[in-house]
């Protein structure tokens, strides 16, 4: 039998019998808007405290590219575009890092509200050092710019938090989702760019939207 | 918990000429009921259903539960507990000092049936399961120790729940390194091209990848329960036999 047409008749079938779960799309302008309104009221509530959507929440460890310990709630109060990827990748991973830097040259007059966050899924070999080389290397040693290692547990759990799936091929390689999320000042997800050669002008829109304020009744710095 | 012994096995994924080895593992003998995960959620205020936030389980969180620390008629003490999300369970499994299983852990102890650690050849194995599959599930879930007891001690891994497993998001069904962004992942649609031809036995098992590679760590399901598994240099410590 074509397997693609049984692939699809089998996926069916399992998606009905998880017909209880809620949801199922990535459409993730519907999940920023349940987010957005999520976020709204929780800050009607309990003003400070971190909405239920918060990926700060998570109190992972993470050592960034000087061999600092961090929580991923030190980037909170700043836009944060991120990516999962290694450093040894020689094809996916260029491309999006040539999109997080493009979104950073559409957007560099707010450079210092974002922080562009590469998150390594290689524990083995993306050492604090290998990340330093790789940042200077690559030019991503502005301000800004943070590479992060950590451990096999906490990555995992950041790549559920993020909907991005990979799994080590080989010794050397990686499968992984190609996604760059925008999360805003308090954590939440508001946009994300699936998908390699695409343009990214609607990250960049999404990522300026957050960097709006209002003043006196009219929105300002859009 | 039970010992497996662990092995190697030729997983649905990858290239099938290299079996993927398995260090042994403990594995819970049955899937964590909702007399268990009451105890948990009265320990841990914070998985009871109106205090977990969204960002890790969605509104159906424990929605069959008659009460918050109440399951009642839906949720019987010895039915495996279900509507549970991945961080749920990932935290249920740390609280014991245990943890979820790897997909191949899993999926290496869900091989074995009555008589032997490897029946994924056999037609019959895989037709059980695969009915199993088409029935709609429906509350409340039996109790565990349901289905059947495989050779390594280990009951219902098919036939009662879906289970969820540590690195459920390793199962790629868009956009890979090494491919373009468009497609399906070839690896499994096409392995799947083995499905299709060289073995079709392993369509039971391409159900459960396909159904990992759609949920989110979020997702709750009323058929979708887990238990926890051990590393063999942890001590045993509380939890199931």
């Amino acid at each position: 039998m074509n397997c693609r047409v049984k692939s699809i008749v089998g996926l069916a079938l399992v998606l009905a019998l998880l017909s209880s779960c809620s949801g199922g799309e990535h459409d993730t302008d519907k999940q920023s808007e349940s987010a957005h309104s999520q976020h709204e009221s929780m800050q009607m509530s309990s003003a400070g405290a971190l909405s239920g959507q918060s990926v700060y929440q998570l109190n992972s460890a993470w050592t960034n590219q000087q061999g600092e310990q961090i929580t991923l709630n030190s980037f909170a109060g700043k836009v944060v575009v991120l990516a999962m990827v290694y450093t040894h990748c020689d094809y996916a991973c260029p491309r999006i890092i040539a999109d997080m830097r493009l979104i950073r040259e559409a957007l560099k007059n707010k450079a210092g509200q974002i922080s562009f966050v590469l998150v390594s899924i290689d524990t083995k070999r993306d050492t604090v050092e290998r990340l330093k080389r790789f940042g200077e290397e690559t030019g991503l040693t502005k301000q800004g710019w943070t590479l992060l290692r950590g451990g096999d547990a906490d990555i995992r759990e950041l790549a559920a938090v993020f909907g991005v799936q990979y799994r080590q091929t080989s010794d050397t390689d990686f499968a992984h989702s190609n996604i760059i999320t925008v999360l805003d000042q308090q954590g939440e997800i508001r946009h994300q760019q699936e998908g390699l050669g695409l343009r990214s002008d609607a990250t960049v829109t999404a990522t300026r939207k957050l960097l709006c304020y209002s003043h006196n009744g009219r929105t300002i710095n859009c | 918990m039970i010992v497996i012994a662990g092995g190697e096995y030729v997983p649905l994924y990858g290239d099938r000429e290299v079996p993927v080895q398995v260090a042994p593992f403990r594995l819970d003998v049955y899937p964590v009921t909702n007399d268990e995960f009451l105890t948990f959620v009265r320990d841990h205020a914070q998985w009871r259903r109106q205090h977990v936030p969204p960002l890790f389980a969605d509104q159906t969180y424990l929605s069959h539960w008659q009460d918050v620390l109440d399951p009642g008629g839906l949720a019987p003490a010895d039915a495996p507990v279900s509507n549970v999300s991945w961080f749920a369970a990932k935290a249920y499994c740390q609280a014991k000092a245990k943890r979820l299983p790897t997909l191949d852990e899993w999926e290496f102890a869900a091989r074995a049936n009555e008589y032997e650690a490897s029946a994924a050849d056999e037609n019959a194995f895989n037709k059980v399961i695969l009915s199993w599959y088409g029935k709609p599930a429906r509350l409340p879930l039996p109790n565990v120790g349901h289905s059947f007891i495989n050779v390594w001690g280990v009951w219902d891994m098919h036939g009662l729940i879906w289970e969820w497993v540590m690195d459920f998001n390793s199962v790629m069904m868009t956009g890979e390194s090494r491919k373009d962004a468009s497609g399906l992942d070839g690896q499994l649609f096409c392995a799947a091209g083995a499905i299709g031809s060289a073995d079709p036995n392993d369509y039971a098992a391409f159900m459960r990848y396909a159904m990992r590679g759609s949920v989110k760590a979020s997702y709750t399901g009323q058929n979708m329960g887990f238990r926890c598994a051990q590393d063999m240099d942890e001590g045993i410590l509380g939890g199931s036999p």
